[in-house]
């Protein structure tokens, strides 16, 4: 238990606040070994360590367009190689293709610097050559984990998260008044967490994102104090589904939300009247809700072909095992004792209600406030999920927004239509699921499997790719 | 003893199926008063209220027992009530002292935690099974508000009595329209710390009936977020005398401020009723074609907005009256000796 303290702590310590930085390329290139082609990798998000900065993704691929011109330059290589990209790089090796194509079909484009500062230049014929020889070269492109189409967890604007955690902090913070209005020598008995840090709605919040692995929290942290321009988290900005960065290169999706019927059940009511409040209960159907999901004007060049490698391990605190194989025990161990700790005291608060006068000194609301920061304890999975934005998913990206449709069947009318068809892989569905990983361990060099899937993907690409 | 004869009451102190029942009542001009005559509560139906009731001993309830289901639903978030807790709750009254017992039956939490026995000054939370204490922890209640308290039952409520303390503490006292005596607590009586103040509290008599009709605090935090509790006791005729068979609670919380950074063209969807609806099998055929995605942070009204109101209803099950042994509170009452 004592570990978890130290991670409530550091959690708490944590909320540093890092300067603005430049944009840095985030690709290497690995030689072709068993696979048909060498490839550029390129990595994904810095989730753990994300600085801060005005340079979107849109500078990152200017530099690492430069990075791979060079090394081509350097070697006078013509040789064919494949793009693999992690979390945000399979975003940037969906974009990369489309990036080229436009400007080697373009006589004026807009560049960015690696502060995201854009300029307008001329392109000369010679130019949008160089291009078009490196867009030739691209054999395929396959994403790993991608965020492709964007992080759900961003879906909306940075208010989405923020919405989410503030609502998680304010159910975790009533919680922790409930337990210090009772007794706050419940903690002592229930080898608790002292919970006194926690007592400010602030302090709360960044316990709770001190929960999350920084694998995929981390950069949640910014938002929450001095940066509340998304201009100055311009990664983010691209990485918010339907950013201009993603209608521009990859594609736009049109979300439909929609209900399913799982049951009629009770719901109470209250109406005042003269005569009284009366109570009154109709049978309502309840619902699961669904987004339905549809790519359309997408960008991604034909006659590229692209493999989806999909990570659908959606156990969130999972991520935090890969810095420490015991992280996740610590973490569900936290708030186990939490959870306990604030059952207690809603019980202790209950005690009073039965008594009476507890209906008057506020434990009725307590009581309630109490119980439910033990079921957001309990419930620390579906939390994580609420945050990610979906259930299914590889425990950061929803697994709808990593790929981009092979075909959409109109519900209504049964029409099918190809967004994009031409996907390599050896599922037929347009993607490959791994479900045991989650986003932080599907792209080691140990993963056989996800290597086998490789090479199972560029050597489709050998007929799928045109010229 | 025998098991006696339920009875759903109207009005104030019913269960009724619908909203066109309740027009049909205001429109019939229906008071307060106690009537055998309207159809029980659609969830009592569902989950009849047993109630035994040892007659031979009292027609008053001195002990009070019961199985508590809690359901809470949160208007912002659910379409349907969820369980979120299971108790047993007992109560009674020995020598003038009320004492009140909450036994846990959940088994996913510490086993340390099993049972909470409370005389309204401390309050002992042990092991039923070895009667080993965990903690005890003493009470600071006001006087006034232990006493009131204390005569706020499970049923019928002398409210001669309930006139005289609040007489004598001073309570701000008003009989209002409709039968309702309403009391209100002063500010110096109820919990108030840096980060949040109890604003106002009250409770309100039906008395005609003599029975509980409601409670409600308000409480302020520091930065302006008010939360209203209302609490409604729901009771059925037992033996012609009303018995409390559950609650139903509001907990409107109003948040001051907006979250900022949503994007213009968020979609609001304040309602169910709004989304067009899939059959089951058509949504496991889109899911299945990777088109289909559970969301699984449906938010009605305005994301940015975080007030809600949560309903907390509690049903009461085997309802056991004055059929307790004092041997379930010995413990405290030894404690206290």
């Amino acid at each position: 238990m004592k570990k978890s303290i130290l991670i409530v702590y550091l959690a708490i310590l944590c909320s540093v606040l890092p300067l603005i930085a430049e944009a840095v390329a985030r690709v290497d290139f690995i030689a072709a070994g068993t696979k048909p082609y060498p490839y550029w990798k390129f990595e994904g998000f810095r989730f753990d360590s994300y600085t801060p900065s005005r340079a979107g993704i849109e500078s990152l691929l200017e530099l690492e367009h430069s990075a791979i011109q060079d090394k081509e330059i350097k070697n006078s290589n013509t040789q064919k190689y494949a793009l693999i990209g992690h979390s945000q790089g399979g975003l940037r090796v969906l974009a990369y293709p489309a990036f080229l194509k436009k400007r080697s079909e373009s006589t004026e484009i807009t560049v960015y610097d690696k502060n995201g500062k854009p300029e307008t230049v001329s392109l000369s014929e010679s130019d949008r050559l160089r291009y078009k020889a490196e867009y030739d070269n691209i054999q395929a492109v396959i994403t790993v984990s991608g965020i492709d189409k964007g992080l759900k967890a961003l879906d909306g604007g940075l208010g989405r998260l923020r919405s989410v955690i503030q609502n998680d902090a304010m159910t975790v913070y009533l919680g922790v008044n409930g337990v210090m209005r009772i007794d706050p020598g419940l903690m002592v008995i229930l080898d608790v967490i002292p919970l006194t840090p926690l007592l400010e709605l602030d302090q709360t919040r960044a316990f709770l994102i001190g929960l999350i692995p920084d694998e995929a929290g981390g950069f949640i942290k910014p938002l929450f104090y001095k940066y509340t321009n998304i201009d100055d988290v311009a990664e983010l900005r691209d990485m918010t589904p339907n950013s201009e960065f993603i209608r521009k290169h990859v594609a736009t999706t049109t979300d439909r939300m929609v209900r399913v019927p799982i049951g009629e059940h009770d719901v109470w009511h209250v109406t005042w009247t003269i005569f009284g409040p009366i109570p009154w209960v109709t049978r309502e159907m309840a619902y699961t809700f669904f987004t339905m999901k549809e790519d359309v004007e997408v960008k991604i060049p034909p006659e590229m072909p692209v493999g989806y490698i999909v990570g659908r391990n959606s156990n969130t605190l999972s991520m935090a095992n890969v810095k420490d194989p015991n992280n996740e025990t610590y973490v569900r161990a936290t708030c186990f004792a939490l959870q306990n700790l604030f059952f207690a005291a809603g019980n202790l608060h209950l005690a009073q209600v039965g008594l009476g006068f507890g209906l008057i000194n506020g434990s009725v609301t307590s009581s309630s406030e109490c119980f439910a920061a033990a079921t957001w304890m309990a419930t620390i999975d579906a939390q994580m999920t609420e945050i990610v934005g979906s259930t299914e998913s590889d425990g950061l990206v929803a697994k709808e927004n990593q790929f981009v449709q092979k075909q959409f069947r109109d519900p209504g009318t049964g029409v099918v239509t190809y967004p994009h068809d031409n996907v390599v892989g050896s599922d037929p569905r347009g993607y490959t699921e791994f479900p045991q990983y989650n986003h932080a361990n599907i792209f080691v060099a140990t993963n056989k499997d996800v290597d086998d899937e490789y090479v199972i993907m560029l050597q489709q690409s050998v007929k799928q790719r045109k010229r | 003893m025998r098991r006696a004869k339920s009875i759903s009451l109207p009005s104030a102190i019913c269960h009724l199926p619908s909203a066109i029942c309740f027009f049909c009542l205001v429109c019939l001009g229906c008071n307060t008063g106690l009537t055998k005559e309207q159809p029980g509560h659609e969830l009592f139906k569902q989950n009849p209220v047993s109630v035994n009731w040892d007659t031979g001993s009292s027609d008053k309830i001195e002990s009070f027992s019961s199985d508590v289901e809690v359901y809470t639903m949160n208007n912002r978030k659910d379409t349907a009530m969820k369980l979120q807790n299971k108790y047993r709750i007992t109560t009674k009254t020995i020598n003038d002292v009320t004492y009140s017992r909450i036994d846990f039956t959940s088994s996913s939490i510490d086993s340390r935690m099993t049972a909470i026995v409370s005389d309204g000054t401390t309050t002992i939370m042990f092991d039923p099974l070895t009667n080993q204490v965990q903690m005890r922890l003493k009470e600071s209640v006001p006087p006034a508000l232990k006493t009131i308290g204390s005569l706020i039952s499970f049923g019928r409520i002398n409210l001669s009595l309930i006139r005289s303390e609040a007489q004598r503490a001073a309570l701000d006292m008003s009989e209002e329209s409709g039968n309702r005596l309403v009391i209100n607590f002063p500010q110096s009586m109820l919990v108030s710390n840096a980060r949040e103040r109890l604003q106002s509290s009250k409770i309100v008599f039906d008395t005609k009936n003599e029975i509980l009709v409601e409670s409600e605090t308000v409480r302020i935090q520091t930065d302006g977020t008010t939360t209203t509790t209302t609490t409604i006791p729901v009771y059925e005729l037992v033996n012609d005398i009303p018995v409390k068979v559950g609650t139903y609670t509001t907990i409107n919380t109003k948040v001051p401020t907006l979250i900022e950074g949503f994007n213009s063209d968020v979609k609001i969807v304040n309602s169910p009723d709004e989304l067009p609806t899939l059959s089951p099998e058509r949504a496991a055929e889109l899911r299945e074609a990777g088109q289909l995605f559970e969301k699984s942070d449906m938010v009605f009204g305005n994301p940015a907005d975080l007030s809600s109101v949560v309903t907390v209803v509690e049903i009461y099950k085997d309802v056991e009256i004055n059929q307790t042994s004092d041997d379930l509170f010995k413990m405290i009452m030894e404690d206290v000796k």
